[in-house]
């Protein structure tokens, strides 16, 4: 389960490849083989990451996955898809290079048992969709949530109405991790865990939105 | 009128064919066990296994019997034997016999339908049990295996791992098909953990400790918690600095433990127990506290922010030396030889004179209180009889009285504090 060493040599021609693309959001270390050990403990068969980037956390992901299990990595950026496809050749993983709003959109009731959301869809819009296509007692790990360099300006306030509208949910259990990037990790406990006054809450409706900010 | 010969003569028959029918199970009987006292109940077994064959030779023993009745005549007059019919009116056949003979047929027939229908659902209800134990047994061999990963996860060296060790218990407690036994032993490996953790010396933050915790109230529903249960014991640990934000730690147990700088904001401490801990410069923040004890509590430099200690709440014997209080709520709790020495006592609080007069402070360092209350027309005042000196290590009060020194048994963290 020592996957940052196992994973060594990838990590680094991901890193190599993400530094010459100029791509700088790569998923924290830690945050990756957390991700990895849920996947692995889990068990789980259907995994989507929202946000490939160039493909650290699927990396650790895929490593973790359970044979017939399957991962669907999902970013609308076609070069760092592409750095990520060249380091996983796992044929169980797969890349989609599409807005994951759009994607998620797509997306089956309760068809994944695991979802990694590292991209603005399915944190800060989409919400409902992405906890549409969790399983019940499947997991949603949410990254990202404490301050970061890249965040965009008067980012705290949505973090804080994220995790406020999580936290209101009575079908799900919230978790929050106040360490690496910050992390958040919810667990589906009904089949329809959003009420609806929830999604009719003023200050929550842009977590439901299907439209992404201007500034972003 | 047949004689006691014709009786005992007919009788004798249906003797023989009795002793047949039981060598003939006998013979069955003979194939499974030698030993005599082993051979009946592995027959009885087998019959019980077997209806079907069982029924057959008693169905063997009704014909035979019906036989020897129809020719029950002819046995009587001794024409079986000496072949002389003799010249004498004897009863003629009424075909009754015949008709027992169907009857016990149909009635056997209907024996052994019910017999094969019984079977049948027996086997049925078999599988179904088969079924059961199997669903059972894949449900505790999934038990298993996460407990056996989770424990593993627990003790790995990376936090990353731990961390995704307590949130795979948790996430399996969660499940509402889990057993109630299931969910009390992750309970108590997280408190395993917990009290394992605490004792660890760390720098800097324990996010494991805290998500530990934070499974634990999750996994112990608030109907299934009552005072003095184990799991909620989470005493004597060194849990300072910790996070507890929006947990719900009704009816946990931190007597004596050292929470020194923890966050309780938007917390639930219905029933919490703080007997003895160290809440130094801890910050609470619109917290729910209904009949919570902070009983000798070290509360130095703490800061009460619109908590609400009106249920029957104890602060007797606290220490709140310095504390920053506001928009505290303290009608209905009790305050005796709390020590508001040097605290910030500032708007909104809800108070009464009797809460006030059971307070004590140093003398020279009385608590700051700014505060107007809507039905009062004159400020609060706390009387300097109240205040006392430090006397040779003694709290004396101007009156000469000692006040008994609130942490007069220390628990472990003072020394820890001391050092």
């Amino acid at each position: 389960m020592n996957y940052p060493q196992t994973l060594a040599p990838k990590i680094a021609q991901i890193e190599q490849a993400s530094s010459a693309l100029g791509f700088v959001a790569s998923c924290d270390l830690q945050v990756a083989n957390f991700c990895a050990v849920l996947v692995a403990g889990l068990g789980a068969k259907r995994v989507l990451e929202l946000g490939t980037g160039t493909g650290l956390s699927t990396l650790f992901m895929a490593e973790a996955l359970a044979e017939g299990a399957q991962l669907v990595s999902v970013d609308v950026d076609a070069d760092c898809s592409a750095v990520a496809a060249q380091a996983i050749t796992d044929a169980r993983v797969q890349f989609e290079v599409a807005d994951a709003g759009g994607f998620l959109k797509t997306c089956q009731p309760n068809c994944f048992d695991f979802i990694f959301a590292d991209a603005w869809p399915g944190k800060f819009s989409h919400l409902d969709a992405a906890l549409n296509a969790l399983a019940p007692n499947g997991l949603y790990v949410i990254d990202d949530l404490l301050p970061q360099d890249n965040w965009p300006k008067n980012h705290q306030p949505r973090v804080d109405a994220l995790l406020a509208a999580l936290e209101a949910m009575d079908g799900v259990a919230l978790s929050y991790l106040d360490w690496a990037s910050g992390v958040a990790i919810v667990t589906k406990l009904d089949e329809q865990p959003i009420a609806p006054e929830i999604r009719q809450h003023a200050e929550y409706a842009f977590l439901f939105s299907e439209t992404m900010p201007s500034d972003i | 009128m047949f004689s006691f010969w014709n009786i005992l003569d007919w009788y004798a028959l249906n003797g023989v064919l009795l002793v047949i029918v039981l060598l003939m199970l006998e013979r069955l009987n003979w194939e499974f066990e030698p030993d005599v006292s082993g051979r009946a109940s592995s027959l009885v077994e087998w019959v019980k296994e077997n209806p079907g064959y069982g029924l057959l030779t008693l169905g063997v023993a009704i014909i035979i019997s019906a036989l020897s009745e129809e020719t029950r005549v002819l046995w009587a007059h001794d024409v079986v034997f000496s072949g002389y019919m003799p010249n004498k009116n004897i009863a003629p056949w009424t075909g009754e016999s015949t008709r027992s003979l169907g009857l016990a047929l149909g009635a056997l027939a209907g024996v052994y339908g019910l017999v094969l229908a019984g079977r049948r659902l027996q086997v049925s209800q078999d599988q179904v049990y088969i079924s059961q134990k199997q669903a059972e047994t894949a449900e505790s061999n999934l038990f298993n295996d996460r407990l056996k990963s989770g424990l593993t996860f627990l003790d790995n060296k990376s936090i990353s791992i731990r961390c995704a060790g307590i949130l795979l218990l948790q996430q399996y407690a969660l499940n509402a098909s889990v057993a109630a036994s299931e969910k009390e032993t992750i309970s108590k490996v997280l408190v395993n953990f917990i009290r394992h953790r605490a004792d660890t010396p760390v720098e800097g933050k324990r996010p494991d400790l805290e998500l530990a915790i934070s499974a634990l109230t999750k996994t112990i529903p608030l109907e299934a918690r009552f005072e003095g249960k184990e799991e909620l014991r989470l005493n004597n640990l060194d849990l300072s600095g910790l996070d507890f934000q929006k947990l719900d730690l009704s009816f946990f147990n931190f007597t004596s433990s050292n929470m020194k700088l923890a966050k309780f904001s938007l917390s639930k401490l219905n029933k919490t127990r703080f007997l003895r801990a160290n809440l130094e410069n801890a910050l609470f923040w619109i917290d729910d506290c209904v009949e919570t004890t902070f009983e000798n509590a070290n509360m130095a430099g703490s800061y009460l922010f619109k908590l609400k200690l009106d249920e029957g709440s104890s602060l007797v014997d606290a220490n709140l030396e310095n504390s920053n209080i506001y928009g505290l709520s303290i009608l209905g709790s009790d305050c005796r030889r709390a020590d508001f020495s040097g605290a910030d006592i500032v708007v909104k609080t809800r108070l009464t004179e009797e809460v006030l007069d059971a307070v004590i402070f140093e003398k020279g360092r009385e608590p700051k209180i700014e505060f107007e209350d809507e039905e009062r027309a004159e400020p609060f005042m706390i009387d300097d009889q109240q205040s006392y000196q430090w006397i040779d290590g003694k709290r004396v009060k101007a009156d000469g009285s000692v006040v008994a020194y609130a942490l007069g048994n220390f628990p472990w963290w003072h020394e820890e504090e001391q050092k």
